[in-house]
């Protein structure tokens, strides 16, 4: 394995995957970081580094959450907001954009929401199922089902606001 | 007729379906309206998935570059984590660790990962120093994805940092949330923040952390003028060990 191959390659999506999962930048840093110095202890061929990675980012967020109860937290994680009235309409629908889509985001499952998530980065069906631990034949209702709950989500929050 | 099901047409759109399958699928759809439909909804909503992760990372990025601005030309907030981090530095990732190998070297003894594990020569390792200010303080210098993060952790309020730039025309600096007395300095080439005068210290596990411009070749890493670390031709290297607490300047300086 090229671990700086690998590390170039992977990071800028693997890094957007925790972001998204984790909705907190400092979070997504620390366990993508940890996850590449942990793929430097294995020596994995650079096709299988790709899903384990994003096993081990899903891992460390999920333990993050669990030792240190900030779930609501995390999954409610809003994007800073400048303090200075200029601009501050385009600040705060930024803002706003972005707490919609976590809200719609932490409306779905851990499970639903990794899968969603991986899929978007293009992980294959069968490699989703692996770290789901589910059928490949399930994932396709798993997430055309994910899909509309999310939808669900966005646009009730679209018809509340 | 039996309409497809959701699953089906959903791996229809991913292109998950064998060849066998998928020719099954287009004669179906071919001929079925009602299936039509269904595959254009699902088809919307994974779009709308997609298009709400983009306005996502788009927000984020911008609040980013919006925050960067504010910190540069308002000296008394604390600047956000997330700025700057567009631009911060292309330089160690690959030889960082050579230090890191030199027999006999302290260095050897300061390399510390996250799981604290030795590393062993080569080339694309990650390395980290650990200066070992004390027993709650330190400062880590860690190549990632491009740049340099100095973290600098566990120093009792009032600690004053500063940087300067010389070859370079962006830093970013962020402090742990919660730090609302913080001061941050911006000039040309300077970047100064000093933590609270009063209060409890920064907290150890988030820390200071500093991105420096691209494009840096070098730099060093001092403690009240002594250079405790250096930054060079893609190694970091320790010049010695301290053991000092207190309220320690660090400058951070970077050129050619």
């Amino acid at each position: 394995m090229d671990f700086q191959t690998t590390y170039r390659d992977l990071y800028p999506a693997l890094h957007r995957f925790a972001l998204r999962l984790s909705g907190d930048p400092d979070v997504a840093d620390d366990v993508v970081q940890e996850a590449f110095t942990r793929l430097l202890e294995h020596d994995l061929p650079s096709d299988e580094a790709r899903p384990w990675l994003y096993v081990v980012v899903t891992n460390l967020y999920r333990d993050r959450i669990r030792n240190r109860e900030r779930r609501g937290r995390l999954l409610a994680a809003q994007p800073p907001v400048p303090e200075v009235p200029e601009a501050a309409d385009l600040a705060v629908e930024r803002a706003e954009r972005v707490a919609r889509v976590r809200r719609a985001l932490g409306g779905l499952s851990e499970r639903d929401r990794r899968m969603l998530l991986m899929r978007e980065e293009g992980f294959k069906y069968a490699e989703i199922a692996e770290v789901l631990g589910v059928r490949p034949t399930s994932v396709g209702a798993l997430v055309a089902r994910a899909l509309k709950r999310f939808a669900r989500e966005y646009g009730t929050l679209d018809e509340a606001e | 007729m039996n309409h497809l099901t959701d699953a089906v047409l959903q791996a229809w759109i991913d292109e998950e379906l064998d060849p066998a399958d998928r020719v099954q699928v287009a004669d179906h759809l071919a001929s079925c309206s009602a299936c039509r439909n269904t595959l254009a909804e699902l088809r919307a909503t994974a779009e709308l998935f997609t298009g709400a992760l983009v306005s996502y990372d788009e927000s984020i990025m911008r609040s980013s570059q919006r925050e960067m601005s504010v910190g540069r030309t308002h000296g008394s907030r604390t600047l956000p984590r997330w700025v700057g981090r567009a631009a911060a530095v292309t330089l160690l990732l690959g030889g960082a660790a050579v230090a890191a190998v030199i027999p006999g070297s302290p260095l050897r003894e300061l390399i510390r990962g996250p799981d604290a594990t030795e590393v062993t020569p080569a080339p694309e390792e990650i390395a980290a120093i650990d200066l070992g200010i004390s027993s709650g303080a330190s400062i880590t210098v860690r190549p990632l994805d491009g740049r340099i993060r100095i973290r600098i952790n566990g120093f009792p309020a009032g600690t004053r940092v500063r940087i300067v730039l010389i070859n370079g025309a962006l830093a970013v600096a962020s402090l742990p949330d919660g730090e609302p007395n913080a001061r941050f300095v911006v000039a040309a080439g300077l970047l100064e923040v000093v933590g609270p005068g009063s209060g409890s210290a920064l907290q150890e596990d988030v820390g200071l952390i500093l991105q420096l411009p691209r494009l840096v070749q070098s730099g060093v890493v001092e403690l009240n003028g002594v250079v405790e670390a250096r930054v060079s031709g893609g190694r970091i290297v320790a010049e010695r060990q301290v053991s000092r607490l207190g309220d320690e300047e660090v400058i951070i300086e970077v050129g050619e």
